[in-house]
């Protein structure tokens, strides 16, 4: 069990967030969902460790982890821009989590080619980043999170640089991924339709507050009944 | 008017490259006999193997030293670190002259440095050591700068990302930083091998001019100008501005298939 107690986050005099309280069930894919600014990626960050909140309560399996550095949190991130290592190859980024640990070198081996044959990217193993697609580049940075081991994976609006059949593709992917390894997830979204695809449970923010937490199919009753923050999910007008 | 000073522009540059093609015409049009003549006369190898020895020795000090304060500079936020930069940068800005003298102070035997250095017998006026303890002094902040900035132009989520994979930082500076700021290290080193190969004015307050043990190229080409031997000045003016332009090419040449390989 994953609970964030009245998490808020002050930047000099203005308050991003004000009093998020969430609870994540053991492998449960949630989805947080809500427009730019809400302030999704910080509650991310403070749940990875990488931003210390202002005030409030990280506990993680009951143990209160709050000023725990990220590297001591059982929690790892795919990010927005999948942050793959320039430097190395997919083998050694995937493996990376598992060398830091010093793990067996058969055990390495062994596990990164399972989850290579999981994305689908067998013969990837000795190409640098540089030479794979946006997509192939996400599900490497998915494969390197599930090597991690990690109790909770955060996704950071993982696809949403990408078009949107490779994106309903990769959607797919990744909930059958889950339901493989079931591993407690948090999935940071603006879009509606990659909440309803993925989310065991939405949790909509805005304004800095968690305004409701529900099952993904009644987004559409929340979207007729909530018009603040929802009517701000659609992208706004160029001009 | 955008004609005019476009115009400007490239009268400005022609008259600096002129300017820089005459200044070098003079240290390179040596003839090979007058050179090879200097060079026996004048004992050039020696004073080329110190040049070579010492600065190679002080860039490869600059590198281990410089390289976690470049990190620590890079990565971290402390009280003072405004401060303590600007003291770390103060070697460029002060005159060579005047960082010899503060080193000669530092290490002379009536301070308390000095003290603890003959207490451990060693030595550092007139003598090898004293040579790199001044090239590294003016040197290494041309490196931490240069690796400073190669370690602040890696993206904040690499490092993010390594720790939310369980890496201690050393295991991320060793297996990713070091990696990414590889391009900073070379051209870091590179920099404070020339600068420390061209240092004359500390160099020659701590370690003087003993023929053969603390002669470099900067402080022979000083000595054989003042003495009237221009010939030999010549010469190993011709030694130093040589490989400076040597390794200025190879450092492009180095870095150009990497930047075309980044493009790409």
């Amino acid at each position: 069990m994953i609970s964030l107690e009245n998490i808020c986050k002050r930047f000099d005099d203005r308050m991003v967030l004000k009093g998020v309280s969430l609870s994540l069930a053991r492998g449960e894919f949630s989805i947080l969902l809500g427009p730019s600014g809400a302030g999704k990626t910080l509650l991310l960050a403070i749940l990875a460790g990488l931003e210390k909140p202002s005030s409030g309560r990280v506990l993680i399996g009951g143990c209160d982890m709050t000023s725990a550095p990220p590297e001591n949190r059982p929690v790892t991130m795919v990010f927005q821009r999948h942050a793959l290592f320039p430097n190395l190859t997919v083998f050694e980024n995937i493996a990376f989590s598992m060398r830091a640990r010093r793990l067996p070198h058969r055990v390495v081996r062994s596990r990164v080619n399972e989850l290579l044959a999981l994305i689908n990217l067998p013969d990837y193993a000795h190409a640098k980043p540089d030479v794979l697609s946006g997509g192939q580049c996400q599900r490497v940075a998915v494969a390197r999170a599930l090597a991690a081991d990690a109790e909770i994976i955060l996704f950071d609006e993982p696809f949403s640089s990408l078009d949107r059949p490779l994106k309903a593709g990769l959607l797919s992917e990744l909930k059958n991924i889950h339901r493989a390894a079931p591993f407690t997830a948090l999935y940071v979204t603006h879009d509606m339709d990659e909440a309803r695809a993925l989310g065991d449970r939405v949790h909509m923010i805005g304004n800095g507050r968690i305004t409701r937490s529900s099952a993904p199919h009644s987004l559409h009753d929340a979207a007729a009944s909530v018009s603040g923050p929802l009517s701000a999910l659609s992208p706004p007008p160029l001009f | 008017m955008t004609k005019a000073f476009i115009r400007l522009c490239g009268v400005l540059t022609a008259l600096l490259a002129l300017l820089v093609s005459m200044a070098l015409y003079n240290v390179f049009a040596v003839s090979p006999a007058a050179l090879k003549g200097a060079w026996e006369a004048c004992a050039l190898a020696s004073v080329l193997a110190v040049s070579m020895q010492t600065s190679f020795c002080a860039a490869l000090l600059s590198m281990i030293v410089g390289t976690p304060v470049a990190y620590v500079l890079a990565r971290r936020g402390f009280p003072g670190k405004t401060a303590l930069e600007t003291l770390l940068d103060l070697p460029v800005a002060l005159p060579p002259m005047v960082a010899g003298l503060a080193l000669l102070l530092l290490v002379s035997p009536n301070s308390p440095v000095g003290c603890l250095l003959a207490k451990a017998d060693i030595s550092l006026i007139f003598t090898k050591s004293g040579i790199i303890l001044a090239q590294f002094f003016v040197a290494v902040p041309f490196y931490i700068r240069a690796v400073r900035s190669a370690i602040t132009a890696i993206p904040p989520s690499i490092p993010a990302a390594a720790a939310l994979l369980r890496a201690n930082e050393a295991y991320t500076f060793f297996h990713v930083i070091l990696p990414l700021s590889r391009e900073g290290v070379i051209s870091g080193f590179v920099m404070c091998w020339t600068r420390a190969l061209g240092e004359f004015g500390a160099t020659a307050m701590v370690a003087g001019c003993v023929p053969g043990v603390t002669e470099t190229l900067p402080v022979a080409i000083y000595t054989r100008a003042t003495a009237g031997d221009l010939a030999s000045a010549g010469a190993a003016a011709f030694c130093l501005a040589l490989i400076s332009f040597l390794t200025l090419i190879a450092l492009r040449v180095a870095f150009k298939g990497e930047s075309q390989r980044r493009n790409a």
